[in-house]
């Protein structure tokens, strides 16, 4: 029993050496993933009370945050995405791969003109515009854009094929650029050319 | 050399710091002549510098440290009450769960997944996975149609199962299929299609895994077929028995009567 004890205390002394440093870049993802603080706050408790049950599992010599996203983000595609999911219901063959370069660079003699447009963008702007995304896409724009994973390290993490994550990357920058202009022009920031 | 095309099939990549030396090399080559490249790609990596560089602001400020604080607090209780659990369990184990114990040790080792194999059979475990196969196919159906002969297809099902399946049923018609191996068992993954829904349908040989006890209460019946509905919290599963055959039926669209799609008949 003793000998039980001290497994067990060895355990959660590595856990919380080697997981817990990670937990204010899950529950900032986290945050951005479910959209509200309860949510995220219960996803990220639930995500490292699974990790340490799962400790065992865990390869010392392989990447805890990675592995922590793995888990996190597997509960947050079963438990937590909205519920009525239809993959094929954006319409992606509107938005023009050169979209947000033919709206800026259009008559323009500046040789910066997307300054103007950054200036009128604020943080509350690019939250909302990450918000607006549909799960699928946020998912892997969150996890590129903000923590900086690799198209392989998210591959691994969402259980995607490699180019399904290159898709959706692409597709997720578009709709994101979309929205930000879109807002620009709405707030009369800046003239739509079209 | 590489042409405007080439440089800017490699957008992506340079954007998201993916490309190779070779190719980063090639575009920025291209780049130092090609006035209209060089002010494209100028233009999206100052959006992707400033998105990143917003995106990673916004995050900050969001951050409550004292959120953060009481998280962390509130996961020591919990994993302290995970340790007294566990010093408990550690005799009882072997006792009435033995079955469970060993039906879990055979899902770890043949999952093969660390995460998706608990140390305890859950059904969540047992259903989460048929719900990712069909969402995978859902997402990217080329990796079931790629690579296979339809005909050639249904005639081995037909072979290997003894189970004649339909090449359409109601407005659903067969688009694709593949074997997989699903929490340890052998399955023939059949997708149909309407255009607009995908219906995954899983067939074992029913050696390796069986219908959960828990879904015992929803039985329905279609003919002489005993169906049971399981409401899941991504998809809609329904599964059951024909000879030995278990079948599964999916689909994320949850209006769509699975009870009623049984597109395939036994041979013998
Ligand atoms: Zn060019």
């Amino acid at each position: 029993m003793a000998e039980h004890n001290a497994e067990a205390l060895k355990k959660r002394k590595e856990f919380e050496a080697q997981a817990l440093p990670h937990m204010d870049a899950l529950y900032r993802t986290a945050l951005r993933m479910t959209k509200n603080e309860k949510d995220a706050e219960d996803l990220v408790q639930e995500a490292f009370v699974k990790a340490y049950r799962f400790w065992d599992k865990f390869d010392s010599g392989s990447n805890c945050r990675a592995w922590l996203f793995k888990i996190m983000t597997n509960i947050f595609i079963n438990d937590y995405r909205s519920k009525s999911r239809s993959p094929m219901a954006i319409n992606m063959d509107d938005i023009d791969d050169n979209f947000l370069y033919g709206q800026l660079a259009v008559g323009s003699k500046e040789s910066n003109p997307e300054k103007d447009f950054f200036n009128k963008i604020f943080d509350d702007d690019v939250k909302k515009a990450i918000e607006t995304l549909p799960d699928d896409f946020r998912l892997v724009v969150i996890l590129s854009f903000l923590e900086g994973f690799s198209y392989q390290e998210i591959a691994d993490i969402t259980d995607l094929q490699l180019g399904t994550v290159k898709s959706r990357l692409h597709r997720g920058r578009k709709l994101l650029q979309k929205e930000l202009f879109e807002y620009a022009v709405r707030n009369g920031y800046v003239k739509d050319n079209v | 050399m590489i042409d405007c095309q080439q440089a800017f099939a490699l957008l992506q990549e340079i954007l998201d710091k993916e490309a190779s030396q070779i190719d980063e090399k090639q575009v920025r080559a291209h780049l130092e002549k090609c006035g209209h490249c060089f002010e494209k790609f100028r233009l999206e990596e100052s959006i992707q510098a400033f998105l990143n560089e917003k995106i990673k602001a916004t995050a900050q400020s969001d951050f409550k440290s004292d959120k953060l604080e009481s998280l962390r607090l509130n996961l020591m209780d919990q994993l302290d009450e995970i340790d007294s659990e566990c010093s408990k369990q550690s005799k009882s184990l072997f006792g009435n769960s033995l079955k469970i114990f060993l039906s879990a040790a055979a899902l770890v080792l043949l999952a093969g997944v660390w995460y998706v194999s608990a140390g305890f059979f859950t059904h969540q475990e047992y259903y989460i996975p048929l719900e990712q196969a069909h969402w995978k196919a859902s997402d990217d159906i080329s990796l079931y149609t790629e690579n296979i002969d339809k005909a050639n297809y249904l005639g081995e099902i037909e072979r290997d199962l003894h189970y004649s399946l339909n090449n359409s049923f109601a407005d659903y018609t067969f688009v694709g299929g593949k074997k997989e191996q699903i929490m340890g068992a052998d399955f023939e993954h059949i997708v149909f299609s309407n255009n607009t829904d995908y219906i995954s349908i899983f067939i074992s040989d029913g050696d390796t895994i069986e219908i959960p006890e828990e879904l015992q209460s929803t039985m329905i019946k279609n003919g002489n077929i005993e169906l049971f509905d399981h409401n899941c919290r991504g998809c809609r599963l329904v599964f059951h028995k024909l000879g030995s055959l278990l079948i599964i039926t999916a689909s994320t669209n949850r209006d769509i009567d699975l009870t009623k799609f049984i597109p395939g008949q036994l041979t013998i």
